[in-house]
């Protein structure tokens, strides 16, 4: 007890408060950009925190890296591009509230929510240090591979109307986590000989296409703004209104911050997944799930209470046992290092009060975080309302920025752009995106486990308690769903909540059949030609891939077989001429140029003056527009991610420098 | 005291070459400005910020500038992926000829050896900086059948489980081969991620046998295993000593036989074979430079000569050497340009038939991480 008010004496005393709120603003900013986040800022940070004491430097530090996930909500919901990988969820009914106005009401309640769930996760770090231990050995590799198969089950939660796609989706997003050195290393798989292959895909370019380049697709084509219901929802009180509904949901925000504490507490499994996890308990626990995917403010809550509750707790196997959870925490770990600090019982006995001091950093962060957050959306929150053509040179920047972060190369806007066309294509023919995340998160930790598992301990894994826990709780969650899915269909449909259609159905184009018939074949092509490409790998190599593959195949046909009868019955319906194909297809070929022209004269250069090219081409805007905006994304990418971030830039064929 | 002096006696050697070969520190360069003054220097690193790679690049970045001609900034910059392939690439084939980029880190040895297709540039053609050595330590958990108590128990240790990365890693192979060369008999378990995965698997008991780095050894895995007999430590690789030979001690693990005295102790000979000279193909250049530094191969011979000409007063700095016991470790041995130069110069030049070998070896591997 000592030591804990100790630990707040040494946080609030000078410099380390002062520390501790310049880390706050820092990681406002990181988490608010698209693709920076944590890691980038421990990386950024961690040299100047060489020279400073330990409970200043790890003010800095923590004071940053808990607020990331409170201020990526940001752009989640304002313009449906996840500020960091643990945002992702946030996205699927985060962005469709902005499209109805009501962004102010689901930024409040997220950031009640991240708030309420950090202070949890740091409790969790204050309380659970000293009790860690059975946790850690206990669950191991086994557990680590029927939590992943437990995690899939959310694939129903989160896939809409029709489960047989959403299992589609998610099958794909296991199958591109199979890119690359297989776990042990035998064999690079579909890396076709590329380097930048031979490691597989990362989750933030992934998600930017999937879900940001559609939108930046769709409101190009469109050319209205964000908010396309929002002008007659009044937006003052929004804000209180959000507070109310997260502090009206509490049970949901208290299971939520269960949910985030637990997982990170589970070395190897960040807020990524976290924040599914979440989402997916929200939906499957929800009496009407009907608003989900929709704007459900549930969708926000959880997610967002999760992957704040991820960053305290994510600090005890690092601290205790050097047992870094994340790519953060290893940096985390780096520096407890050059402070001189040394993971294990130490820090519970010489070193306790400097570990409370970390506890209460991490609480006064949260809370001033989302306190500051709360103070300020007001004003950028109206970019929504802002016509399209001003913001969606932002939105191509900071996406396009976002997806270099991963490995500068060009490699990442390929990716960008292929998961871009693959996101436009899913939206067309209306199949659900958020699995393919899922899938492609769940993937490593349940291939890797399943791999050491077998390896070490053979199939008998499947006697260990915890794992007969975790396969009892699988088959009363398969029975329930089963149960469910036979009421709906009888007739005993879930009440809707507001009693009718929501505005936002009117915003989703139905789903093209054409599409819709193509996605499927295409899947059916895709997963056997993995199958193909994985018939002579070694089985450790081969094992996930050929399961995928005929699981792919066989969920394919069925719904390729639907997808033909609906196509067949379909009436042509009214063209949408605004998201007609020759649109769609000029504005992928404007962003297509931005790469090449990036390989031709660097990216310095190429994105200021394609996104001039792109006002005054596309938008028709006035000259005073176009200049204006092109010096801003010059100012911005020269000093925010040159000098600042320190980004490595594209080398171009043609180097002028 | 000892790797304080093999450090002294480095600077000093290093420096005296430096005065000795042409346009260096010469009137030449006085003459005219530094080459860095008011430059920017990049060290990229091929792996995730947070490793042993990185922070000691980022120890070296923050220490070197103040001892180069012209104080040029220096920045560390990560490049992941393709383990280090990508970032060699990059500095190797498409960094400008103005030698202001460098690369920095694990340098894996056994990318050429094993003719990965991955890694493009001919690491022969670097110009290296300087370099600081690294050896590993491999140890057991007590509670392995009929129970370790001292290191020597190993040797009648019953269901040996040892763990892995990569099957063509430079961690997994000498790893093998110094169990190999010991005759233990074991499984190999390939696939765990980094070393925060090995210690995972290690207090889980999935795992029972695993080496790592001495750096991470001494400041991780002491105080969270070692000390409440979790683990016993068996042998540390080794460094150099003045004939080449793998028979130093870490000045941080003063305690822990080398792998060397540890094959010595219980066979009565010094190890030999083929085996031994695949250790020695590995760990020998690590014992140098298992981090360097090094300038693209187009960098234009004053950029380097003025970049390593500040190598031995940063080995010297005070602050650099506190920074680096912290992060490091006690005790790193680090080295200049020349002396790293020459040691990767041999180390590249295998002989065939030690490729072959390694390539053997490795496909073994892959057949021993099968199902249980």
């Amino acid at each position: 007890m000592e030591a804990f008010i100790e630990g707040l004496r040494l946080v609030v005393q000078w410099p380390a408060i002062g520390m501790l709120f310049l880390g706050v603003m820092i990681g406002l900013y990181l988490g608010a950009v698209p693709g920076l986040g944590g890691m980038v800022g421990f990386a950024m940070l961690m040299p100047f925190t060489f020279g400073m004491d330990p409970v200043v430097a790890f003010a800095l530090l923590l004071g940053m890296y808990a607020v990331t996930t409170t201020s990526d909500t940001l752009t989640a919901v304002l313009l449906g591009v996840p500020g960091t990988g643990a945002a992702a969820a946030t996205v699927v009914d985060g962005y469709p509230m902005s499209q109805r106005g009501e962004a102010m009401r689901a930024l409040g309640a997220a950031y009640t929510g991240s708030a309420i769930g950090g202070v949890f996760g740091a409790l969790t770090l204050a309380l659970s240090l000293p009790i860690i231990s059975p946790l850690i050995v206990n669950f191991a590799p086994p557990e680590f591979f029927m939590l992943g198969v437990l995690g899939l089950t959310y694939v129903g939660a989160l896939s809409g109307r029709s489960i047989a796609k959403g299992l589609i989706a998610a099958l794909f997003g296991l199958l591109i986590a199979t890119v690359g050195y297989s776990t042990q290393g035998g064999i690079a798989r579909y890396s076709f000989e590329v380097n930048y292959l031979l490691d597989g895909f990362a989750v933030i370019p992934l998600a930017l296409g999937l879900f940001a380049i559609p939108e930046i697709v769709e409101l190009a084509c469109r050319g209205l703004p964000i908010a396309r219901h929002g002008e007659d929802t009044p937006v003052r009180g929004q804000m209180l209104q959000g507070i109310r509904d997260a502090l009206k949901h509490w049970w949901l925000v208290l299971r939520s911050s269960v949910i985030g504490a637990y997982i990170g507490l589970l070395p190897g499994v960040g807020a990524a997944i976290a924040d599914w996890v979440a989402y997916g308990h929200a939906v499957q626990s929800a009496k009407d799930k009907t608003q989900f995917g929709k704007g459900d403010i549930r969708g926000v809550i959880a997610p967002e209470t999760a992957n704040n509750a991820v960053k305290g707790s994510d600090l005890v196997p690092t601290i205790a046992f050097g047992i870094p959870g994340s790519a953060a925490m290893s940096i985390l770990l780096g520096a407890f290092l050059i402070h001189g600090l040394r993971p294990g019982p130490d820090m519970l006995t010489t070193k306790l009060s400097f570990t409370y001091s970390m506890v209460w950093t991490l609480v006064i962060a949260n809370v001033t975080g989302a306190i500051a957050l709360m103070l300020w959306s007001r004003q950028i929150s109206k970019i929504v309302f802002l016509r399209a053509n001003l913001i969606i040179p932002a939105i191509i920047l900071f996406s396009f920025m976002g997806a270099w972060m991963n490995k500068s190369q060009l490699g990442d806007w390929i990716t960008l752009l292929a998961f871009g066309v693959t996101g436009i294509w899913f939206k067309r023919a209306g199949w659900p995106r958020p699995p393919v995340i899922l899938g492609f998160v769940l993937g490593p930790i349940m291939e890797t486990n399943l791999d050491i598992t077998l390896q070490a301990v053979g199939w008998g894994f499947v006697t260990r308690p915890l794992v007969i826990a975790m396969i009892v709780i699988l088959a009363v969650s398969f029975a329930f769903e089963l149960r469910r899915q036979r009421q709906m269909r009888s007739g005993g449909a879930v009440p809707a909540a507001n009693g009718g259609e929501a505005k936002t159905d009117k915003l989703e184009a139905a789903p093209a059949p054409l599409s819709n018939m193509l996605l499927a074949g295409a899947f059916i092509a895709l997963f056997a030609s993995a199958l193909w490409i994985a018939r002579n790998w070694a089985w450790d190599a081969a094992m996930f891939p050929k399961v995928i593959g005929v699981l792919g195949i066989a969920t394919g046909a069925l719904v390729l077989a639907g997808a033909i009868r609906s196509y067949m019955a379909a009436a042509p319906g009214p063209d949408d001429e605004a998201m007609s194909l020759p649109h769609i297809a000029q504005m992928l070929g404007f962003l297509a140029a931005i790469i090449v022209l990036t390989k031709l004269i660097g990216q310095l250069v190429a994105l200021p003056v394609m996104l001039g090219v792109f006002l005054a081409w596309w938008g028709r805007e006035n000259w005073k527009i176009v200049i204006g905006q092109v010096l801003a994304a010059w100012a911005i990418l020269y000093f925010m991610f040159g000098e600042l971030m320190k980004v490595i830039w594209a080398v171009p064929v043609f180097d002028f420098l | 005291m000892n790797h304080i002096k093999s450090l002294l006696a480095v600077s000093t050697l290093s420096m005296s070459a430096l005065a000795l070969s042409p346009g260096v520190t010469g009137t030449a360069a006085m003459a005219a400005d530094p080459y860095y003054k008011g430059k920017t220097v990049k060290f990229v690193v091929g792996y995730r910020p947070g490793g042993g790679s990185d922070l000691s690049c980022r120890v070296f970045a923050k220490h070197m500038s103040k001892h180069v001609a012209g104080n040029p900034t220096i920045i560390v910059q990560n490049m992941p992926g393709a383990s280090g392939a990508n970032a060699l690439n990059y500095v190797g084939e498409v960094a400008r000829p103005d030698g202001l980029t460098a690369i920095c880190g694990t340098l894996s040895i056994l990318l050429p050896i094993l003719e990965d297709p991955a890694l493009r540039v001919d690491l022969r053609k670097f110009h290296y900086i300087a370099g600081v050595a690294d050896s590993q330590v491999m140890y057991v958990r007590s509670d392995v059948k009929p129970g370790i108590k001292k290191a020597s128990d190993v040797f009648n240790a019953q269901g040996l489980v040892l763990g892995g990365f990569r099957v063509t890693s430079a961690k997994d192979i000498p790893e093998r081969l110094l169990a190999d060369m010991l005759g233990l008999k074991y499984r190999y378990v390939a696939g765990l991620r980094g070393d925060g995965g090995g210690r995972a698997a290690m207090k889980q008991g999935i795992i029972n046998l695993y080496m790592e780095a001495v750096a991470s050894f001494g400041t991780i895995t002491m105080p969270t295993m070692v000390k409440n007999g979790t683990v016993v430590p068996l042998f540390q690789s080794g460094l150099l000593d003045d004939n080449g030979n793998l028979t130093q001690k870490d000045p941080a693990l003063p305690n822990i036989p080398t792998f060397h005295a540890f094959y010595k102790a219980k066979f009565g000979k010094e190890p030999a074979g083929q085996k031994w000279d695949a250790i020695l193909s590995v760990l020998g250049p690590y014992a140098v430079s298992q981090r360097s530094i090094a300038l693209s191969p187009n960098a234009p011979k004053e950029a380097v000569a003025a970049l390593r000409a500040g190598v031995p007063a940063t080995l010297k700095d005070k602050g650099f050497l506190a920074d680096a016991k912290k992060s490091m470790g006690e005790g790193i041995q680090a080295f200049g340009g020349d002396r790293v130069q020459k040691t990767i110069l041999k180390a590249l030049d295998v002989k065939p038939e030690m490729k072959k070998f390694f390539r053997a070896y490795v496909e073994e591997g892959k057949k021993l991480a099968g199902r249980k």
